[in-house]
């Protein structure tokens, strides 16, 4: 069964982002996330991942913002 | 139109750690895919080399797809070469219907540039078009202009236009020598067939004698007046080529001489034994002279006087 969605920022240095489905586009500014019905797009700088599986994924790096679309 | 000029490469690296998205992260892998034992994403074709390295080095096993529409999407996002390929096809599609060289077939030297010559009159030139001579009538032209040719035709091979000239065969030119004589013989059969006969049945004729004239009369014109006040004809002649069958009668003989008539039949059987060769006819005669008898053997055949 598929984890829930969630977002979870850490200061402004790391994002978890829970029940994720695809990750639609990564690059070192720029992070969507495909989750459900929804698009969560993370900005910053340097931007990379901490940890990817199945359930979640944990972005870390200077975040600038997280918003959902 | 967009989604269809797709150029993206779908990479799939099975037994990978995540993190190899961090190494590729600024060629901006799209619709990635995660899940117990694979990453999969896309990227755009024009990364794909550099990423291929990259991935090789995580993943045991990666698979790389590219859409079927790989290189039209390369053309699409490369306009410049797309327009300059589009100019080669059609500059290609146009030299295609050319006809850079002629080729004539079938003769040489001077003939062929008179078939050349001909063609050229008839409009039959390179850096044509080759429906202009697929539908000309240059054969035609070749068969009529020139005495030489009996038969033309035109073939178009790629971009060269073969011209094929059958020659009129030329028979060899007969010989304008009189027929003479291989043999002493006498004439026993004369046939022409063309020329004039020199000699008629009956006549004994010599070696090197001529038997058929290589000339014919085709008519006659006054000469001066003989002894008696008639004017002389003399014949008008005109080359032609000695044809004919001419045999005779030839002979060979020996001859000895005995002394009394009881040795004439030896003499005649011992003669005719030393008479060699072809002769199927044979004839003896004696003459008696003060002293002894002249015992002669002849044997002879007949056969065609002219040795060819």
């Amino acid at each position: 069964m598929q984890a829930p969605f969630f977002i979870n920022q850490t200061g402004t240095t790391r994002v978890t982002v829970g029940g994720i489905r695809l990750l639609l586009e990564f690059s070192p500014t720029e992070v969507r996330v495909k989750v459900r019905n929804k698009t969560v797009l993370i900005m910053g700088e340097n931007l990379t991942i901490e940890r990817f599986d199945a359930n979640e994924i944990v972005i870390i790096g200077k975040i600038h913002s997280t918003q959902t679309e | 139109m967009k989604r269809f000029f797709n150029p993206s490469v779908r990479f799939t690296v099975h037994d990978a750690d995540p993190t190899l998205l961090n190494r590729i992260r600024e060629f901006g892998p799209k619709d990635i895919a995660i899940d117990d034992s694979k990453i999969s994403f896309s990227i755009h074709h024009i990364h794909k080399r550099k990423v291929s390295q990259i991935v090789r080095n995580y993943g045991p096993e990666v698979v790389v797809k590219g859409s079927i529409l790989t290189p039209v999407a390369y053309l699409y996002s490369n306009r410049r070469l797309a327009a300059l390929l589009c100019v080669a096809v059609i500059v290609f599609a146009l030299l295609n219907t050319m006809v850079f060289r002629i080729e004539v077939i079938g003769v040489e030297g001077d003939e062929q540039n008179q078939v050349r010559q001909v063609l050229d009159d008839n409009g039959i030139r390179t850096l044509t078009r080759r429906s202009v001579h697929r539908d000309s009538d240059a054969a035609l032209a070749l068969m009529e202009s020139l005495e030489f040719v009996a038969h033309a035709s035109t073939r178009i091979r790629g971009n060269t236009l073969q011209v094929l000239v059958h020659r009129t065969p030329v028979p060899p030119p007969l010989p304008t020598t009189d027929l003479v004589s291989s043999f002493d013989a006498v004439v026993t059969q004369v046939v022409v067939l063309s020329g004039t006969a020199m000699v008629r049945v009956g006549d004994p004729v010599r070696v090197g004698q001529t038997l058929i004239s290589a000339t014919f009369q085709v008519g006659t014109t006054v000469g001066p007046m003989d002894e008696f006040g008639f004017f002389t004809y003399i014949p008008i002649t005109a080359p032609t080529t000695a044809l004919g069958i001419v045999q005779g009668r030839v002979s060979t003989s020996l001859a000895m001489m005995v002394n009394s008539p009881e040795e004439v039949t030896v003499a005649e059987a011992a003669l005719r034994s030393q008479i060699t060769g072809e002769w199927t006819d044979f004839a003896a005669h004696t003459t008696e002279i003060p002293g002894g008898i002249i015992v002669e053997v002849v044997g002879s055949r007949i056969t065609d006087l002219v040795i060819q």
